[in-house]
């Protein structure tokens, strides 16, 4: 058969193409979503206290909140908090 | 005997300039006690017994932890470099966390394990992990592709070529990351016994410090020094010899 690996890729469907790169795609970004789920099922199952591993949303709705209030710019900018 | 006078001429000129400039009231000696007085709490520490136990409490706490981080991290970084889906799905949470502040997290594992041996272990493990797995990786990535072809084509399985190519290509920049990772668990290490520690050699600099008893907190300090020094140097031994067969 004439041509290699790369002829044989270029031979390749284009939408086969496609669905394979957005497949990779989609995997690069399962890990984070799925770290992020059992971070909050973890911490709403009742295994931890809310002390020891708060909620992702309760976190995130922390980092909102505090940017809101501008704690977070202050702290950034290194100026005194409060 | 002259070469490595030569090479330590630096440190016992720093020795001295510390020396003089302390007696010489160059610099107050609440801020640096003079080197000699630095000594001689040395011995004390150590004739009492603290330096000895709590240096050991420590040396347990880093190897430990380096154990595990080394352990882990090197078959996590060969693994991702030689399955691509376990790279896809791994290196996202590799690349988030590298480049966090390990020391971060010490109020967490305070808060997990407490203030015990776990606390730091897990804090020195998930500070190093990273360095080894990224070393590993990137020297499993690098192995010559010829090398591979022509262990496939003498009929290797994939295992084989594991463990016959790929592992010896990954062991110099494995070796590498494993030597910053050692610099790492001694500066996670005391940290995290300065914050939140019963014993070890960052409680004794925070205890020592807090009492005013400055020379014997810079006797801590040196000796801190040392092991991370005599720790580097017996590594750098043991990895020549490691890769002997490359010459």
């Amino acid at each position: 058969m004439p041509g290699g690996p790369l002829a044989e890729l270029a031979r390749e469907p284009s939408a086969y193409r496609w669905l394979r790169t957005a497949g990779w795609g989609f995997a690069r970004v399962f890990s984070l979503v799925a770290l992020a789920v059992a971070w909050e099922l973890a911490a709403r199952s009742g295994a931890f206290t809310p002390y020891m591993l708060p909620a992702l949303s309760a976190v995130l709705a922390r980092i909102w909140s505090d940017l809101v209030a501008g704690v977070f710019q202050r702290s950034v900018l290194l100026r005194r908090v409060g | 005997m002259k070469a490595a006078l030569l090479r330590y001429a630096p440190l016992l000129l720093l020795a001295l300039a510390w020396e003089v400039s302390a007696r010489t009231g160059l610099v107050s000696t609440l801020a640096l006690p003079p080197l000699s007085t630095v000594v001689a709490a040395w011995i004390e520490l150590a004739k009492d017994g603290e330096l000895v136990t709590n240096g050991l409490a420590s040396l347990w706490r880093t190897g430990a932890g380096l154990f595990l981080a080394i352990t882990i991290g090197a078959v996590l970084g060969i693994v991702m470099a030689w399955w691509r889906p376990v790279n896809v799905l791994l290196s996202p949470l590799v690349e988030m966390f590298y480049p966090m502040p390990k020391s971060a997290l010490i109020p967490v594992t305070v808060l997990w394990l407490g203030f015990g041996n776990g606390s730091k272990i897990l804090l020195i493990f998930l500070g190093c992990m990273l360095p080894v797995t990224i070393g590993a990786f990137n020297g499993a990535r690098s192995s010559e592709q010829a090398l591979v072809w022509s262990a496939r084509s003498m009929g290797a399985n994939r295992l084989r070529m594991l463990w016959d190519v790929v592992v010896p290509s990954a062991m110099p920049e494995l070796l590498n990351g494993i030597r910053t990772a050692l610099a790492l668990s001694f500066i996670l290490l005391v940290s995290s016994e300065l914050i939140a520690a019963r014993e070890g050699l960052g409680y004794l600099i925070g205890f020592l410090g807090a009492n005013g008893t400055y020379d014997a907190m810079f006797a801590v300090v040196l000796t801190v020094a040392l092991l991370g020094f005599i720790a580097d140097r017996i590594y750098l031994v043991l990895t020549q010899r490691i890769l002997r067969w490359r010459e």
